[in-house]
Parts: C-alpha cells; structure tokens; sequence
C-alpha cells in the first residue's frame, strides 16, 4: 500500500483506493509531508469516512453500546459515555503493535518498536468505581501493553492526562500535572522510545523512555506547553492483540475522542506542531 | 454474604434470562438495525454483598427501558445486570455482524469481578469465565 499524492489517499496493490475519503492532500492544496511516514492508522471518528473507521488500512472497529457522534475538534469525534458503558475494539494486526520488541546488552542487536500517539481528548465528569478512566489502550496476551488515560476524571472541574507502559513489566506511567480543564479538548501527544533506548534515541541498558506532552496555542501558534518523561525501568513492549476505546467497568470514560493517529515512529517537535497548528485550525492534518 | 455465594446467584441469573431474552432480542433486530441495549442497574455497583435496587424502568433513549422491553429484574441485587449490544464490521465482506452479552458486577474487596455470556448468530451462547479487575494507581508519585 502507498501514498498517491495526487489522489490524496492510500492505494492497495491493485492501485484501489484504501481510506482517505474524501480525498485529501494535493487535491485541497495541503501537503501533509513527512506526517505520512510511518503512519499506522488514523482515525478521523467522521460520519463522511464511517464513524470508526480507520483511515490508512480502512479497518472498522467494533462498537459496543453505540459510541455517539459528537462535534469535533475537525467536523466530528466519537464520545463514550459511562452511564451506558459505549466503547470501541478491534483486534485486527494492522492496529496493533505488530511483533515484540527484542532487548540486548549488544546495541547492535537491540529492536526498538518507537511510536507517537496523537489524539484530541474531551474529558467530562464520570461517575462510579474509580477516578480514572481510559480513553485507549493496547492489550498484548498477558494484560496491558500502553495505555493512555486520565485521572481525577470524577471531578467537574479537572483532570490529569497520562501514559504508561506495561508490556513485559508492570504498568509504568508518565503524568501531566497541569489540570487539564474538564469539558474542553486537549490535544496529547504519547511516545515510546523504545527498549533500551532514552528519550534522544540513544541506547543505554535498562532505559525505556516514555513521555507524554500537551500542546496548547492558538492555530498556528501552537507550543509544547507541558511535557514529562519517564525512563525507567527495562520493560518492552510486545505484539498487541487489541486495541480498546474506553474501558469499561472500572476505567470507563465520558468524553470524546478525535483525530487519534499513530506514527511508528518518533515525530519531531515540528511535525507535532504542524499535525496541532492544522486540526486547531479545523483542518484536516493528514 | 460470601463472595462466591454472590457469583452463584449472578450465574443463576444470567442462566435464567438467557431463554427469555434470545427470542424479545431476535424480533427486536428484524425491525431495528442492532440488538437492544439493557443499562447497568443497580448503577451504582454493590459492594461486599451489599443489596441495592434496580431500576427496571432505566432504558438509553430512544430504547424501551428493561421492563417494557419484557424482562423483568429482581427489586433488589447484590450485583448489577446490564446487556451489552456490539456491531462487529468484517472487513472483507463489507458486512456487519451482531451480538449481545447479558452480564453481572459486583465489587468486593475493591475488585470489580464480571460475568458474562455473549450470543451471536454463527456461535449461539458462548459463557465467559469470570473477570477481576483490581484499581492501580494512576496517579504520579507525591
């Protein structure tokens, strides 16, 4: 499958076209440039382009309990309420984390699968068991690989974005602590560096950089304005086998979620920008 | 009330309901487009053996609430019912499939445990072992 700039859209081998539709890129004047490598998928949550359907592999996720349409930071978003437990999965291989990676005290030999998430969240107030709710995450076979969620999100006035990491260890998190208001989009940007590997890409033993960042401003003046990284502690991540929307009973969320995309890879602080700059705009960024 | 004297009786019950509710589930999809969806009651999940009230007039509008859908619930639980509807896409038909999962909750030594038994077309009843979800702590180190 590739890019074809001058319809816009992903074509398959037999030059069919797969996702993007309507047709973006060339056609409406935006060349989304290197945000389109590396790209795993990117959900859009739009009516035009099916409400959960993926964009680069046009694979649909399973709705339980009807996730709504709601307005979104670009035409629409998808929302999850607690009350009557929606949410979304697939267990479909192109979503997912698609093998283990491999840890070696050899550099050389060390496999790294690094990626950025992007996603505007909507936190809003739930009820019920616990205070947290997760807005996605990956399963591998033996419980959690990441995770991104928020906690506090029982509070009508604010809540804290974070990410964290279990895979072959116990879940290991990084957190915002800036109270995120409740009732407003944010957008977050998730990253694993990989294992083995610090938060400049460079190998060192027993480091497994994550980080989580917010980025605030108006469009087109978009900054990071709050980042935080963890690098503890030789844990790595392994094949998915499904990725989850919300996450009922206990880490159900009420909210919405927009423009969810993931890079297998490290996006640069420029590209992250250009992805907040367009959507903050009301554009579409891919 | 011991923990498992409380499964016994949410396995009763979902074995109990699964007769009643197939056929009102099978005419309700020949004239909408999914199953129809029953909300969690008690919403508020019982705790330790703890006996709340269900609501059975609690429906997600437009659906009709649990009792005008023709099932009826006990006044009082020591675990929360709901039923669950999924739309499954097959990507490479194009085609939609469909299911639905009566289920039980209830949190006890601040564990939430959940049972469940799915209905689909292609494998009728399918019952799900018993699920523990523990809290971990989310939130930074102070």
């Amino acid at each position: 499958m590739t890019f074809d700039p001058n319809y816009g859209h992903y074509r398959g081998a037999a030059g069919t076209p797969r996702g993007f539709a309507p047709s973006q890129g060339v056609s409406s004047g935006y060349d989304a440039g290197t945000l389109m490598d590396d790209l795993q998928y990117h959900f859009k949550f739009d009516t035009a382009t099916g409400l959960l359907t993926d964009s680069v592999t046009s694979t649909v996720l399973s709705g339980t309990n009807s996730p709504t349409t709601e307005t979104g930071v670009v035409g629409q978003a998808v929302g999850f309420n607690d009350s009557d437990e929606s949410r979304a999965s697939s267990t479909a291989a192109a979503l997912l984390t698609a093998a283990d990676e491999v840890p070696s005290a050899t550099p050389a030999s060390n496999v790294t699968y690094p990626f950025t998430i992007i996603c505007w969240f909507y936190p809003e107030q739930k009820i019920g068991w616990s205070p947290s709710g997760t807005f996605v995450k990956e399963l591998e076979t033996g419980g959690d690989n990441w995770v991104i969620y928020a906690y506090s999100v029982n509070s009508a006035v604010s809540c804290n974005f974070g990410f964290g990491l279990a895979g072959s260890g116990s879940l290991r998190t990084t957190s915002l602590t800036g109270n995120q208001a409740m009732d407003a989009w944010h957008c977050v940007v998730c990253q694993w560096y990989g294992v083995n590997t610090d938060e400049t890409g460079s190998y060192q033993l027993y480091d497994a950089a994550k980080r989580i960042s917010l980025v605030t401003g108006t469009a087109g003046s978009g900054s990071i304005s709050e980042t935080q990284y963890a690098t503890c502690c030789g844990e790595h991540l392994l094949q998915g086998t499904e990725l989850q929307l919300s996450q009922p009973p206990g880490y159900d969320l009420n909210g919405r979620l927009d423009l969810l995309t993931r890079w297998n890879r490290i996006l640069t602080t420029d590209e992250i920008l250009q992805f907040y700059n367009r959507s903050m705009a009301g554009l579409a960024p891919i | 009330m011991t923990i498992q004297e409380i499964k016994d009786s949410a396995e009763a019950f979902i074995a109990g309901k699964k007769s009643v509710i197939l056929p009102l589930q099978q005419a309700w999809i020949d004239t909408h487009d999914k199953f129809w969806q029953g909300l969690c009651t008690p919403t508020v999940t019982p705790r330790d053996g703890a006996e709340l009230p269900t609501d059975q007039t609690l429906a997600r509008y437009p659906l009709p609430s649990w009792f005008a859908f023709g099932l009826t619930l006990p006044s009082t639980s020591r675990f929360s019912i709901g039923c669950d509807e999924t739309v499954n896409h097959d990507c490479l038909s194009g085609c939609d499939s469909f299911s639905f999962s009566v289920w039980g909750r209830f949190v006890y030594s601040d564990v939430v445990y959940s049972k469940r038994s799915n209905w689909c077309e292609d494998e009728g009843w399918v019952d799900h072992e018993w699920e523990a979800q523990e809290p971990f702590d989310q939130e930074p180190p102070e």
